[in-house]
C-alpha cells in the first residue's frame, strides 16, 4: 500500500472522485460505475474502459477501494464481473473532497457567482 | 435481419477491441482484460440499442481515444516502476563513478589517448538514468525535461560522427553536447532539490550540471574558436596557454562531481523518499 493512503491532503482526480462517489451507496461493478458516473455528470464525463480500470487499479493499490465477494443477486449477475467497494480510507477521502468542494461552492456563492440554493 | 446485423456488428466490435488491448502492458491485461471487454460489450449493446450504428461509431471514437491515452499511460507507469528499481540506481551509480574517473583521466593526462568521449558520455548516461530513476515520480516535467536534454547531449556526438556534414564540426558538437548535458543535469538537479530525492549531497547534481555547462562554454571558447581560426590550441603544458589548463581543470572537477554523484546513488540506491507519490489519475 502506498503512502497516499495515510495522506489526508491527497487531491483526488475527477475520475477517482466520481468513482468513489459511485461506490458510496455500496459495492458495484465496472459497467455500473461507468454508467453512474455518466449519469451524475449528464454524460459530460464518459469513462472509457481504459480510464475506468486504470483508475481502479491505482485506487486498489492505494487502498481506497477493495474487491468485494458479495453480489446483490448472484442469480441475475454474470459471475465474471468483479465488484468493488469503498474502504474506510476511500470513504474518508471522498467525504473530505466533498467538504472541500462545498467550501469552494460557498466561496463562489459569497462572490455572487452562483445563486443560493432553492429552499425545499 | 436487424437482430442478426446487431449481433454481428457487436461481435466484430468486441473482437477488434479485444485485439487492440494488446496495446496495454501484459500485467495490466492479465488483470483487467476480461472486465474491459465486458464493459465494452455492455456499452456497445447500449449504444446500439439507443442510437443504432451511429451510436456504436461514437462509442468507438471515444473508446479508441481512451485506449490510446490510457495504454500509453500504463506503459509509462510500468516503465517508471522499472526505472525506479534500486538495481537501476545502483548500476547508474557505478557507471557514474567510471564516467567520473574517465573525465579525470582526460583532464590529468590529455595526451595519453585515454577513453573516447563517446564512452565517457555513455557511462555518464548510465549515471543520468540512475539519477532520473531516483526521482522519476517526484521530478515531474522538470525532471523529465532534464533527463531528455541529458539524453540529447549524450547522443549528439554519436550523430555527429555518423553524419558526414557534422564530422568536421566535431569540437563544436562536443561543446554543445557538454552544454546540453549540463543544462539537463542542472534541471534534474533542481528537480532533485525540490523533491529531496537524494538522501545526501542534494545540491550535487545541480552543481555538476553548472560545471558541465561551464565546460561546454570553455571547450567552445578555448578550443573551438582558435581551431576555427586556423590556430592550434593543443599545447596543454605550454605555461602560456592558461586556457587549456582551465579546460582540463574543468574536466577534473566534472570527474569529481560524477564520482560523487555515483557514490551517493550507489550507496543509497534503496533509500526511501519521503515525498508521497502523485494521486491516481
Amino acid at each position: 500500500m502506498s503512502e497516499t493512503t495515510s495522506n489526508p491532503k491527497t487531491t483526488l482526480t475527477p475520475a477517482a472522485f466520481h468513482i468513489l462517489l459511485a461506490l458510496v451507496d455500496g459495492e458495484n461493478h465496472g459497467y455500473a460505475i461507468m454508467r453512474e458516473v455518466a449519469e451524475h455528470t449528464d454524460r459530460k464525463m464518459r469513462l472509457g474502459p481504459g480510464s475506468l480500470y486504470g483508475t481502479i487499479k491505482r485506487m486498489l493499490a492505494d487502498g481506497w477501494i477493495e474487491e468485494s465477494d458479495e453480489r446483490p443477486d448472484p442469480q441475475l449477475d454474470d459471475e465474471r464481473r468483479r465488484y468493488y467497494r469503498l474502504t474506510g480510507i476511500g470513504r474518508k477521502l471522498v467525504q473530505a473532497e466533498a467538504v472541500r468542494l462545498e467550501q469552494l461552492v460557498n466561496i463562489a456563492r459569497g462572490k455572487k457567482l452562483l445563486r443560493a440554493p432553492k429552499s425545499v | 435481419m436487424n437482430n442478426t446485423l446487431s449481433t454481428n456488428s457487436l461481435s466484430v466490435s468486441v473482437r477488434v477491441y479485444r485485439t487492440l488491448l494488446v496495446a496495454y502492458p501484459k500485467k495490466f491485461r492479465e488483470h483487467y482484460e476480461t472486465q474491459m471487454v465486458q464493459v465494452f460489450r455492455d456499452s456497445c449493446r447500449e449504444a446500439f440499442h439507443y442510437n443504432g450504428i451511429p451510436g456504436v461509431v461514437d462509442l468507438w471514437i471515444h473508446t479508441f481515444v481512451d485506449l490510446v491515452f490510457t495504454a500509453l499511460n500504463e506503459r509509462i507507469s510500468e516503465r517508471s516502476r522499472y526505472m525506479f528499481s534500486p538495481k537501476v540506481i545502483l548500476w547508474g551509480g557505478v557507471a557514474s563513478v567510471f564516467a567520473g574517473l574517465f573525465y579525470m583521466m582526460t583532464g590529468l593526462a590529455p595526451s595519453s589517448g585515454g577513453p573516447t568521449l563517446e564512452l565517457v558520455l555513455v557511462l555518464g548516461l548510465g549515471g543520468l538514468v540512475g539519477l532520473y530513476s531516483r526521482q522519476v515520480r517526484q521530478g515531474g516535467r522538470l525532471g523529465l525535461g532534464g533527463f531528455a536534454l541529458g539524453v540529447i547531449g549524450t547522443v549528439a556526438p554519436f550523430v555527429a560522427s555518423w553524419w558526414e556534414a557534422l564530422e568536421a564540426q566535431s569540437i563544436l558538437v562536443d561543446s554543445l553536447a557538454f552544454l546540453t548535458l549540463g543544462i539537463g543535469l542542472a534541471l534534474l538537479g533542481v528537480a532533485s532539490l525540490r523533491g529531496k530525492t537524494l538522501p545526501r549531497w542534494q545540491g550535487l547534481p545541480l552543481g555538476l550540471g553548472l560545471l558541465h555547462t561551464i565546460l561546454g562554454i570553455a571547450v567552445w571558447l578555448i578550443i573551438y574558436v582558435p581551431v576555427s581560426h586556423g590556430q592550434n590550441p593543443f599545447h596543454p603544458w605550454n605555461l602560456g596557454n592558461y586556457g587549456l589548463v582551465i579546460v582540463f581543470a574543468l574536466f577534473v572537477l566534472v570527474g569529481i562531481g560524477w564520482i560523487g554523484l555515483g557514490i551517493t546513488l550507489a550507496t543509497d540506491a534503496d533509500a526511501k523518499i519521503a515525498q508521497p507519490p502523485p494521486a491516481p489519475e
